[in-house]
Protein backbone atom coordinates (compact mmCIF):
# COMPACT_ATOMS: atom_id res chain seq x y z
CA UNK A 1 0.00 0.00 0.00
CA UNK A 2 3.03 2.22 0.59
CA UNK A 3 1.60 4.72 3.07
CA UNK A 4 4.06 6.60 5.22
CA UNK A 5 3.37 6.71 8.97
CA UNK A 6 2.32 10.36 8.58
CA UNK A 7 -0.08 9.51 5.75
CA UNK A 8 -1.57 6.67 7.81
CA UNK A 9 -2.17 9.02 10.76
CA UNK A 10 -3.94 11.42 8.40
CA UNK A 11 -5.99 8.57 6.94
CA UNK A 12 -7.20 7.58 10.42
CA UNK A 13 -8.14 11.15 11.34
CA UNK A 14 -10.02 11.76 8.08
CA UNK A 15 -11.75 8.40 8.27
CA UNK A 16 -12.98 9.11 11.78
CA UNK A 17 -14.55 12.39 10.68
CA UNK A 18 -15.83 11.19 7.30
CA UNK A 19 -17.51 8.06 8.66
CA UNK A 20 -19.78 10.26 10.79
CA UNK A 21 -20.97 12.20 7.74
CA UNK A 22 -23.77 11.15 5.38
CA UNK A 23 -22.38 9.07 2.51
CA UNK A 24 -23.32 11.75 -0.02
CA UNK A 25 -21.22 14.39 1.76
CA UNK A 26 -18.03 12.37 2.17
CA UNK A 27 -16.44 12.96 -1.24
CA UNK A 28 -16.78 16.74 -0.90
CA UNK A 29 -15.39 16.61 2.63
CA UNK A 30 -12.35 14.57 1.55
CA UNK A 31 -11.66 16.79 -1.45
CA UNK A 32 -11.49 19.78 0.85
CA UNK A 33 -9.61 18.04 3.65
CA UNK A 34 -6.55 16.70 1.82
CA UNK A 35 -4.64 17.30 -1.39
CA UNK A 36 -2.83 13.98 -1.04
CA UNK A 37 -4.41 11.63 -3.60
CA UNK A 38 -2.95 8.54 -1.87
CA UNK A 39 -4.51 9.54 1.43
CA UNK A 40 -7.88 10.35 -0.12
CA UNK A 41 -7.93 7.08 -2.03
CA UNK A 42 -7.14 5.07 1.10
CA UNK A 43 -9.84 6.81 3.12
CA UNK A 44 -12.36 6.19 0.34
CA UNK A 45 -11.34 2.52 0.23
CA UNK A 46 -11.76 2.17 4.00
CA UNK A 47 -15.13 3.95 3.96
CA UNK A 48 -16.46 1.64 1.26
CA UNK A 49 -15.31 -1.44 3.16
CA UNK A 50 -16.57 -0.09 6.47
CA UNK A 51 -20.07 0.03 5.02
CA UNK A 52 -19.74 -3.47 3.58
CA UNK A 53 -18.18 -5.00 6.68
CA UNK A 54 -21.38 -5.01 8.76
CA UNK A 55 -21.03 -7.60 11.53
CA UNK A 56 -17.60 -8.78 10.34
CA UNK A 57 -15.48 -9.91 13.35
CA UNK A 58 -18.37 -9.36 15.74
CA UNK A 59 -18.35 -12.85 17.21
CA UNK A 60 -15.35 -14.14 19.21
CA UNK A 61 -14.41 -17.45 17.56
CA UNK A 62 -13.74 -19.43 20.74
CA UNK A 63 -17.17 -18.55 22.11
CA UNK A 64 -18.73 -19.27 18.72
CA UNK A 65 -17.14 -22.72 18.83
CA UNK A 66 -18.48 -23.26 22.34
CA UNK A 67 -21.91 -22.13 21.16
CA UNK A 68 -21.85 -24.41 18.12
CA UNK A 69 -20.86 -27.33 20.36
CA UNK A 70 -23.72 -26.55 22.72
CA UNK A 71 -26.20 -26.26 19.85
CA UNK A 72 -25.13 -29.66 18.55
CA UNK A 73 -25.36 -31.19 22.02
CA UNK A 74 -28.78 -29.68 22.67
CA UNK A 75 -30.43 -31.07 19.55
CA UNK A 76 -32.81 -33.97 20.00
CA UNK A 77 -31.93 -35.56 16.66
CA UNK A 78 -28.98 -35.87 14.34
CA UNK A 79 -28.99 -36.24 10.54
CA UNK A 80 -29.81 -39.83 9.65
CA UNK A 81 -32.04 -40.49 12.68
CA UNK A 82 -35.26 -42.28 11.80
CA UNK A 83 -38.39 -41.06 13.57
CA UNK A 84 -41.48 -43.26 13.95
CA UNK A 85 -39.96 -45.67 11.38
CA UNK A 86 -40.86 -43.16 8.73
CA UNK A 87 -39.14 -39.78 8.83
CA UNK A 88 -35.41 -39.62 8.15
CA UNK A 89 -33.81 -36.44 9.59
CA UNK A 90 -31.72 -34.65 6.99
CA UNK A 91 -30.73 -31.51 8.91
CA UNK A 92 -31.46 -29.28 11.90
CA UNK A 93 -33.07 -25.98 10.85
CA UNK A 94 -33.77 -23.93 13.98
CA UNK A 95 -35.00 -23.85 17.55
CA UNK A 96 -37.49 -21.49 19.14
CA UNK A 97 -39.64 -21.35 22.25
CA UNK A 98 -41.99 -23.97 20.85
CA UNK A 99 -39.51 -26.61 19.84
CA UNK A 100 -36.98 -27.66 17.24
CA UNK A 101 -37.48 -27.67 13.49
CA UNK A 102 -35.78 -30.29 11.34
CA UNK A 103 -35.83 -31.06 7.69
CA UNK A 104 -36.78 -34.66 7.14
CA UNK A 105 -37.71 -36.94 4.31
CA UNK A 106 -40.15 -39.77 4.41
CA UNK A 107 -38.22 -42.99 4.14
CA UNK A 108 -41.10 -44.55 2.23
CA UNK A 109 -40.70 -41.84 -0.37
CA UNK A 110 -36.98 -42.53 -0.47
CA UNK A 111 -37.75 -46.13 -1.24
CA UNK A 112 -40.00 -45.04 -4.07
CA UNK A 113 -37.23 -42.85 -5.42
CA UNK A 114 -34.75 -45.71 -5.45
CA UNK A 115 -37.03 -47.54 -7.88
CA UNK A 116 -36.62 -46.10 -11.42
CA UNK A 117 -40.19 -46.68 -12.58
CA UNK A 118 -41.55 -45.30 -9.32
CA UNK A 119 -39.19 -42.34 -9.64
CA UNK A 120 -40.48 -41.57 -13.14
CA UNK A 121 -44.03 -41.83 -11.90
CA UNK A 122 -43.29 -39.50 -9.02
CA UNK A 123 -41.47 -37.01 -11.22
CA UNK A 124 -44.48 -36.85 -13.52
CA UNK A 125 -47.36 -36.97 -11.10
CA UNK A 126 -46.00 -35.95 -7.68
CA UNK A 127 -43.19 -33.45 -8.26
CA UNK A 128 -43.46 -32.09 -4.73
CA UNK A 129 -42.31 -35.36 -3.21
CA UNK A 130 -38.70 -35.52 -2.20
CA UNK A 131 -38.31 -31.78 -1.73
CA UNK A 132 -37.82 -32.27 2.00
CA UNK A 133 -40.44 -31.65 4.63
CA UNK A 134 -40.17 -29.62 7.79
CA UNK A 135 -40.42 -31.73 10.88
CA UNK A 136 -41.31 -30.05 14.16
CA UNK A 137 -40.35 -31.60 17.45
CA UNK A 138 -41.98 -30.09 20.57
CA UNK A 139 -39.72 -28.58 23.17
CA UNK A 140 -38.99 -30.83 26.13
CA UNK B 1 -24.11 -23.81 35.91
CA UNK B 2 -21.31 -21.98 37.61
CA UNK B 3 -17.58 -22.27 37.57
CA UNK B 4 -16.77 -24.13 40.72
CA UNK B 5 -14.73 -22.55 43.47
CA UNK B 6 -11.82 -24.78 42.56
CA UNK B 7 -11.67 -23.24 39.09
CA UNK B 8 -11.96 -19.75 40.47
CA UNK B 9 -9.18 -20.41 42.97
CA UNK B 10 -7.03 -21.94 40.25
CA UNK B 11 -7.57 -18.89 38.05
CA UNK B 12 -6.33 -16.66 40.85
CA UNK B 13 -3.22 -18.81 41.27
CA UNK B 14 -2.63 -18.88 37.53
CA UNK B 15 -2.98 -15.10 37.36
CA UNK B 16 -0.34 -14.74 40.04
CA UNK B 17 1.92 -17.11 38.13
CA UNK B 18 1.33 -15.15 34.92
CA UNK B 19 2.25 -11.94 36.67
CA UNK B 20 5.57 -13.58 37.53
CA UNK B 21 6.06 -14.41 33.85
CA UNK B 22 5.18 -18.12 34.02
CA UNK B 23 4.08 -18.99 30.46
CA UNK B 24 3.02 -22.47 31.46
CA UNK B 25 0.29 -20.87 33.55
CA UNK B 26 -1.23 -19.34 30.43
CA UNK B 27 -1.50 -22.71 28.72
CA UNK B 28 -3.43 -24.02 31.74
CA UNK B 29 -5.67 -20.98 31.83
CA UNK B 30 -7.35 -21.29 28.44
CA UNK B 31 -8.88 -24.75 28.96
CA UNK B 32 -10.52 -23.30 32.08
CA UNK B 33 -11.92 -20.43 30.03
CA UNK B 34 -13.13 -22.76 27.31
CA UNK B 35 -14.72 -25.22 29.74
CA UNK B 36 -16.59 -22.34 31.31
CA UNK B 37 -17.66 -21.11 27.86
CA UNK B 38 -19.04 -24.52 27.05
CA UNK B 39 -20.87 -24.79 30.37
CA UNK B 40 -22.46 -21.39 29.82
CA UNK B 41 -23.29 -22.12 26.18
CA UNK B 42 -25.08 -25.28 27.25
CA UNK B 43 -27.02 -23.28 29.80
CA UNK B 44 -28.00 -20.70 27.15
CA UNK B 45 -29.18 -23.45 24.84
CA UNK B 46 -31.50 -24.85 27.44
CA UNK B 47 -33.25 -21.60 28.22
CA UNK B 48 -33.01 -19.25 25.28
CA UNK B 49 -33.40 -18.90 21.60
CA UNK B 50 -30.01 -19.17 19.99
CA UNK B 51 -28.57 -15.96 18.58
CA UNK B 52 -24.94 -16.72 17.88
CA UNK B 53 -23.62 -13.22 17.46
CA UNK B 54 -25.12 -11.74 20.61
CA UNK B 55 -24.75 -14.81 22.74
CA UNK B 56 -21.18 -15.60 21.79
CA UNK B 57 -20.11 -12.11 22.83
CA UNK B 58 -22.10 -12.16 26.06
CA UNK B 59 -20.80 -15.62 26.74
CA UNK B 60 -17.18 -14.49 26.93
CA UNK B 61 -17.97 -11.79 29.45
CA UNK B 62 -19.94 -14.14 31.62
CA UNK B 63 -17.19 -16.76 31.48
CA UNK B 64 -14.53 -14.23 32.46
CA UNK B 65 -16.61 -12.89 35.32
CA UNK B 66 -17.40 -16.34 36.65
CA UNK B 67 -13.79 -17.45 36.42
CA UNK B 68 -12.59 -14.35 38.21
CA UNK B 69 -15.49 -15.02 40.55
CA UNK B 70 -15.63 -13.55 43.99
CA UNK B 71 -11.87 -13.50 44.30
CA UNK B 72 -10.47 -10.09 45.05
CA UNK B 73 -8.67 -9.72 41.75
CA UNK B 74 -7.17 -6.27 41.42
CA UNK B 75 -7.59 -4.11 38.35
CA UNK B 76 -4.11 -4.79 37.01
CA UNK B 77 -4.41 -8.56 37.36
CA UNK B 78 -7.80 -8.44 35.68
CA UNK B 79 -6.42 -6.43 32.74
CA UNK B 80 -3.45 -8.78 32.57
CA UNK B 81 -5.78 -11.76 32.51
CA UNK B 82 -7.83 -10.26 29.66
CA UNK B 83 -4.71 -9.47 27.65
CA UNK B 84 -3.14 -12.88 28.10
CA UNK B 85 -6.42 -14.70 27.45
CA UNK B 86 -6.84 -12.93 24.09
CA UNK B 87 -3.30 -13.81 22.99
CA UNK B 88 -3.68 -17.43 24.05
CA UNK B 89 -7.09 -17.83 22.44
CA UNK B 90 -5.66 -16.54 19.19
CA UNK B 91 -2.68 -18.87 19.32
CA UNK B 92 -4.73 -21.93 20.20
CA UNK B 93 -7.40 -21.30 17.57
CA UNK B 94 -4.82 -20.68 14.86
CA UNK B 95 -2.82 -23.77 15.86
CA UNK B 96 -5.99 -25.78 15.70
CA UNK B 97 -7.08 -24.39 12.34
CA UNK B 98 -3.61 -25.03 10.89
CA UNK B 99 -3.54 -28.57 12.27
CA UNK B 100 -7.01 -29.24 10.98
CA UNK B 101 -6.10 -28.18 7.45
CA UNK B 102 -2.91 -30.24 7.59
CA UNK B 103 -4.95 -33.27 8.63
CA UNK B 104 -7.41 -32.68 5.80
CA UNK B 105 -4.51 -32.73 3.36
CA UNK B 106 -3.43 -36.11 4.71
CA UNK B 107 -0.63 -34.83 6.89
CA UNK B 108 0.05 -35.57 10.48
CA UNK B 109 -2.21 -33.73 12.90
CA UNK B 110 -0.28 -32.21 15.74
CA UNK B 111 -2.59 -32.27 18.72
CA UNK B 112 -3.31 -28.93 20.33
CA UNK B 113 -5.22 -28.06 23.46
CA UNK B 114 -9.03 -28.26 23.18
CA UNK B 115 -8.87 -30.22 19.96
CA UNK B 116 -11.54 -32.64 21.07
CA UNK B 117 -14.15 -29.94 21.10
CA UNK B 118 -13.49 -28.00 17.92
CA UNK B 119 -15.34 -28.83 14.79
CA UNK B 120 -13.95 -26.67 12.00
CA UNK B 121 -14.82 -27.11 8.39
CA UNK B 122 -11.82 -26.70 6.07
CA UNK B 123 -13.35 -23.40 4.89
CA UNK B 124 -13.69 -22.12 8.45
CA UNK B 125 -10.10 -23.09 9.26
CA UNK B 126 -8.88 -21.34 6.13
CA UNK B 127 -10.89 -18.21 6.96
CA UNK B 128 -9.52 -18.07 10.48
CA UNK B 129 -5.96 -18.41 9.20
CA UNK B 130 -6.66 -15.70 6.64
CA UNK B 131 -7.83 -13.32 9.39
CA UNK B 132 -4.67 -14.12 11.35
CA UNK B 133 -2.46 -13.39 8.34
CA UNK B 134 -4.27 -10.14 7.63
CA UNK B 135 -3.83 -9.19 11.26
CA UNK B 136 -0.09 -9.75 10.94
CA UNK B 137 -0.04 -7.38 7.96
CA UNK B 138 -2.06 -4.81 9.89
CA UNK B 139 0.40 -5.06 12.79
CA UNK B 140 3.17 -3.88 10.47
CA UNK B 141 1.14 -0.80 9.60
CA UNK B 142 -0.41 -0.13 13.00
CA UNK B 143 0.56 -2.36 15.91
CA UNK B 144 -1.94 -0.89 18.34
CA UNK B 145 -4.85 -1.46 15.98
CA UNK B 146 -3.82 -5.09 15.53
CA UNK B 147 -3.72 -5.48 19.31
CA UNK B 148 -7.20 -3.96 19.61
CA UNK B 149 -8.50 -6.52 17.12
CA UNK B 150 -6.78 -9.34 18.98
CA UNK B 151 -8.37 -8.25 22.25
CA UNK B 152 -11.83 -7.68 20.83
CA UNK B 153 -12.10 -10.49 18.26
CA UNK B 154 -10.00 -13.29 19.74
CA UNK B 155 -10.39 -12.22 23.36
CA UNK B 156 -14.03 -11.10 23.13
CA UNK B 157 -13.34 -7.99 25.21
CA UNK B 158 -15.59 -4.95 25.30
CA UNK B 159 -14.33 -1.52 24.24
CA UNK B 160 -13.81 -0.56 27.89
CA UNK B 161 -11.95 -3.75 28.75
CA UNK B 162 -9.68 -3.44 25.74
CA UNK B 163 -9.01 0.18 26.71
CA UNK B 164 -8.01 -0.88 30.23
CA UNK B 165 -5.63 -3.54 28.91
CA UNK B 166 -3.92 -1.12 26.53
CA UNK B 167 -4.03 1.88 28.83
CA UNK B 168 -5.77 4.07 26.24
CA UNK B 169 -9.18 5.74 26.12
CA UNK B 170 -12.32 3.87 25.04
CA UNK B 171 -12.74 6.48 22.31
CA UNK B 172 -9.35 5.55 20.85
CA UNK B 173 -10.24 1.85 21.00
CA UNK B 174 -13.49 2.56 19.16
CA UNK B 175 -11.67 4.46 16.43
CA UNK B 176 -8.95 1.82 16.08
CA UNK B 177 -11.55 -0.95 15.93
CA UNK B 178 -13.58 0.83 13.27
CA UNK B 179 -10.58 1.54 11.02
CA UNK B 180 -9.03 -1.89 11.59
CA UNK B 181 -12.23 -3.75 10.71
CA UNK B 182 -12.53 -1.86 7.42
CA UNK B 183 -8.82 -2.39 6.68
CA UNK B 184 -8.94 -6.13 7.45
CA UNK B 185 -12.14 -6.60 5.51
CA UNK B 186 -10.53 -5.01 2.44
CA UNK B 187 -7.30 -6.96 2.95
CA UNK B 188 -9.13 -10.31 3.18
CA UNK B 189 -10.95 -9.62 -0.05
CA UNK B 190 -7.78 -8.56 -1.83
CA UNK B 191 -5.41 -11.25 -0.60
CA UNK B 192 -7.69 -14.22 -0.12
CA UNK B 193 -10.77 -13.51 -2.20
CA UNK B 194 -12.78 -14.42 0.86
CA UNK B 195 -16.36 -13.36 1.32
CA UNK B 196 -15.55 -11.53 4.53
CA UNK B 197 -19.21 -10.62 5.06
CA UNK B 198 -19.91 -14.25 5.95
CA UNK B 199 -17.41 -14.12 8.80
CA UNK B 200 -19.31 -12.05 11.28
CA UNK B 201 -22.11 -14.24 12.46
CA UNK B 202 -20.11 -16.77 14.38
CA UNK B 203 -20.50 -19.34 11.65
CA UNK B 204 -17.81 -18.30 9.26
CA UNK B 205 -15.11 -17.24 11.57
CA UNK B 206 -14.69 -20.39 13.54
Amino acid sequence: MGLTPQQWETVKELFETAVEKPAADRALFLAGASQDAVVVHEVERLLANHTEAGTFLSSPPLAAVAMATAVAAAQSFSPGDLIADRFRITRFIARDGMGEVYEAEESLVSAWHSNPSARNFCATHMPWIGLGAKFIWPRK
Amino acid sequence: MFANMGDSHEVTLLLSALTRGDEEAGARLIPLVYDELRRLAGSYMRRERPDHTLQATALVHEAYLKLLGQQSVDWQSRAHFFGVAAQLMRRILIDHARGHLRQKRGGEYKKVALNEAFIFSPEQSAELLAVDESLERLAKLDERQARVVELRFFGGLSVEEAASVLGISPKTVKRDWSVAKAWLYADLKEHHGIDAAAMGDGQGAV
